[in-house]
């Protein structure tokens, strides 16, 4: 477009001219001058990109604004991550380090108090409680370290907007006294404070845990909530991540609510729901009673087994005592004892002159039928047996002798007198061996007659030749008072018969040794 | 519906009687020696303003003797600022006209007010009305309270009540 500036030599030529010119020529080339700027893309980009980010910057308020980018932004970025996944990476990772470094920390922390109490507690006397009441219940020994050792109650949570420490919302178990929850919220911001001020290095530290006596503190911290428990005794370190589930929970829910609050908690009374499940506990302490009638059945079970060993030691000391009698009784020798169906049987060799071990057995306490016995007979060799067979051999041998006598005699014959002194040395030994023995052994000396002649007669006859015999014993050394003499007459003939030979046989004198033990 | 809550910053010099102002008019459970180990002391005021029930949670700020410092994390979430000066000491008004100046230099302008404590003692006063009236003028809102009295406690603490639901809206 051609320029006509007023004052130039053209001007005459065309007065309208002019005067348009001199009265609209500035405002002539500014529009010739904007329609230049709007026809050039170039200059309407320059002049969008200079107002853009001003424009934006003041609407920053604005929902419609931030509605209309949102998409475009969420593409860029999803565009932006898809060529070059590094770049969010490297953004996002002093943020998600951090966080990664933190729950990484509390897991191993976690882990580390899990493996200390397997630890204590696999080696004590109440973990040993525990196995039988795990074998008992049929829990795993797991389940009722968790249930015995970890006795703790969650017993009142706050939830605190972490700017102003005002108290969102508030829950208690049962029956927990509590003081004015409004102040204790803000008195714990005030005191985390102090602490963080005083005491803490980093950007993220922050007091997760106050032990006081029994009583513990358990604070979990999100970026607008804190969560804080009461814990009275042991808690397991999982509590602690039951606290973040529900916090992170709380603040992905009220989000908005956190951001904007403006000192109205009504709306996180909605949030009771997360604070009731931190409200965790084990009533272990009071709950589990053990009933009466299981501490009776428990107390007869004992007694039970108390007289059944009681019984078992006295029968096997018994047992005992009586075996080794039996093994040290002369003229026994145990070979094996036998367990048959709970009855002992004891085998071995017997002399018959041994003990009987049946009335050793009855004088032991043991029952009769508690033991059997197999007795193969046998010769013992031991002196007292090789005594008392001498002593038996001899009393028999004096036993089947007879002195006999003429009818109607009573005198010893000279021929007599070389059995009679036989007799004497033999009855003399018997005598002996008994006083070893301890026995009081007699002798006594029966007069016998035959049939023939008065009963009166026969008697004093049988009587004179027992006398006789007597006397001649003793003047051959057997003391008297050891011997008696008793006249039977035919009362208690050798021989029943009236024969000539059966009178014979019958006119004697014959010895009997008579011992009492 | 539970009341609307405020966390409420008290500050002034050391022996305004700030905590007098508090002690008998206000709910507490923690004694004075959380001022000298937390350096802060938490106490709540109840009221209700045009129907509306108010918590004021009142975080009593260690007094302030000229060099201690403002902890920001006390001042964090405040919604309204009680100045405490004694008015028997002149000094103590120029500390709270620049406990102000640091407290809105902190977290930004908030509703306040400040309470001319001590009324009683009227008598021995040094802080006259021409020193509060410039004040005045530049939007301060003052009161004259007596801790032992009792004297404008209350009015204080609607004042302040009602202007920081006048934020709200």
């Amino acid at each position: 477009m051609p320029e006509e500036l007023p004052g130039n030599g053209h001007a005459s030529a065309n007065p309208f001219a002019e005067l348009r010119s001199l009265l609209v020529g500035p405002e002539r080339d500014e529009l010739a001058d904007l329609r230049r700027r709007l026809d050039s893309p170039d200059r309407v980009l320059d002049d969008v990109s200079r107002a853009l980010p001003e424009a934006i910057l003041r609407r920053s308020g604005d929902r419609k604004l931030r509605l209309a980018l949102h998409p475009i932004v969420a593409e860029s970025i999803r565009v932006s991550v898809e060529r070059d996944p590094r770049m969010l990476a490297d953004a996002l990772h002093p943020v998600i380090g951090k966080a990664v470094r933190k729950a990484v920390a509390s897991a191993l922390q976690g882990m580390l108090l899990t493996l200390n109490q397997i630890v204590e507690h696999s080696l004590s006397l109440r973990s040993i409680s525990w196995r039988l009441e795990a074998w008992r219940t049929g829990k795993s020994f797991g389940e009722v370290l968790l249930l015995r050792s970890l006795l703790y109650r969650v017993e009142q949570v706050f939830l605190i907007h972490r700017k102003t420490g005002l108290l969102l919302l508030h829950r208690q178990a049962a029956a927990v006294a509590v003081k004015d929850a409004d102040l204790v919220s803000a008195m714990l911001t005030a005191i985390q404070d102090f602490v963080r001020d005083s005491f803490a290095t980093g950007e993220g530290a922050e007091l997760d845990t106050v032990q006081v006596g029994e009583f513990s503190l358990w604070i979990q911290h999100g970026p607008q909530a804190i969560l804080a428990g009461v814990v009275r005794g042991a808690a397991p370190k999982e509590l602690q991540t039951v606290f973040q589930d529900n916090l992170w929970r709380i603040g992905e829910e009220r989000a908005a609510d956190l951001e904007h609050f403006a000192g109205d908690a009504e709306p996180f009374q909605a949030c009771a729901p997360y604070l009731d499940a931190c409200l965790l506990g084990q009533a272990a302490r009071a709950g589990r009673r053990q009933p009466v009638w299981s501490w009776a059945v428990a107390a007869l079970v004992l007694a039970g087994i108390g007289a059944w060993i009681f019984l078992t030691v006295r029968a096997q000391r018994r047992w005992d005592e009586f075996a080794s009698m039996l093994r040290r009784q002369p003229g026994i020798v145990v070979t094996s004892v036998v367990d048959r169906g709970g009855q002992r049987v004891v085998e071995g060799l017997r002399d018959p002159l041994a003990t009987d071990p049946a009335t050793m057995l009855a004088a032991s306490g043991l029952r009769p039928d508690q033991v059997a016995f197999d007795w193969q007979p046998y010769v013992s060799s031991e002196a007292q047996f090789v005594d008392a067979r001498e002593f038996v051999a001899r009393r028999a041998r004096l036993e089947n002798q007879a002195f006999y006598f003429g009818p109607d005699r009573s005198g010893v014959t000279p021929e007599q007198l070389n059995a009679i002194g036989n007799a004497a040395s033999e009855l003399r030994a018997l005598f002996r061996q008994a006083d070893r023995a301890g026995k009081d052994v007699r002798a006594e000396l029966i007069g016998h007659t035959d049939d023939s002649g008065s009963e009166q007669r026969n008697t004093a006859l049988g009587q004179a030749r027992a006398e006789q015999v007597l006397a001649a014993l003793a003047a051959d050394g057997v003391p008297r008072e050891r011997m008696r003499a008793r006249g039977v007459a035919g009362a208690e003939p050798l021989r029943q018969g009236s024969s000539d030979p059966d009178r014979a046989v019958n006119r004697c004198v014959t010895l009997r040794i008579l011992s009492q033990p | 519906m539970s009341p609307i809550q405020k966390k409420v910053c008290m500050a002034g010099s050391f022996g305004v009687g700030k905590t007098s102002l508090v002690r008998r008019y206000v709910e507490s459970m923690f004694d004075e020696r959380y001022h000298t180990t937390v350096g802060v002391k938490i106490d709540k005021k109840q009221v209700t303003v045009d129907g509306k029930a108010m918590t004021m949670v009142l975080w009593d700020l260690a007094g302030e003797d000229g060099v201690a410092v403002l902890r920001p994390s006390h001042l964090r979430g405040a919604s309204g600022v009680i100045l405490v000066a004694d008015g028997c000491r002149a000094g103590t008004l120029d500390n709270a006209i620049s406990l102000e100046q640091r407290i809105t230099a902190e977290i930004g302008s908030l509703p306040f007010i400040l309470a001319l404590n001590k009324l009683d003692l009227a008598a021995e006063w040094e802080i006259h009305a021409a020193a509060v009236e410039p004040l005045v003028r530049s939007g301060w809102t003052c009161t004259r309270t007596s801790a032992k009295s009792g004297a404008g406690v209350d009015e204080m603490f609607l004042t302040l009540a009602r202007k920081m639901l006048g934020q709200d809206q």
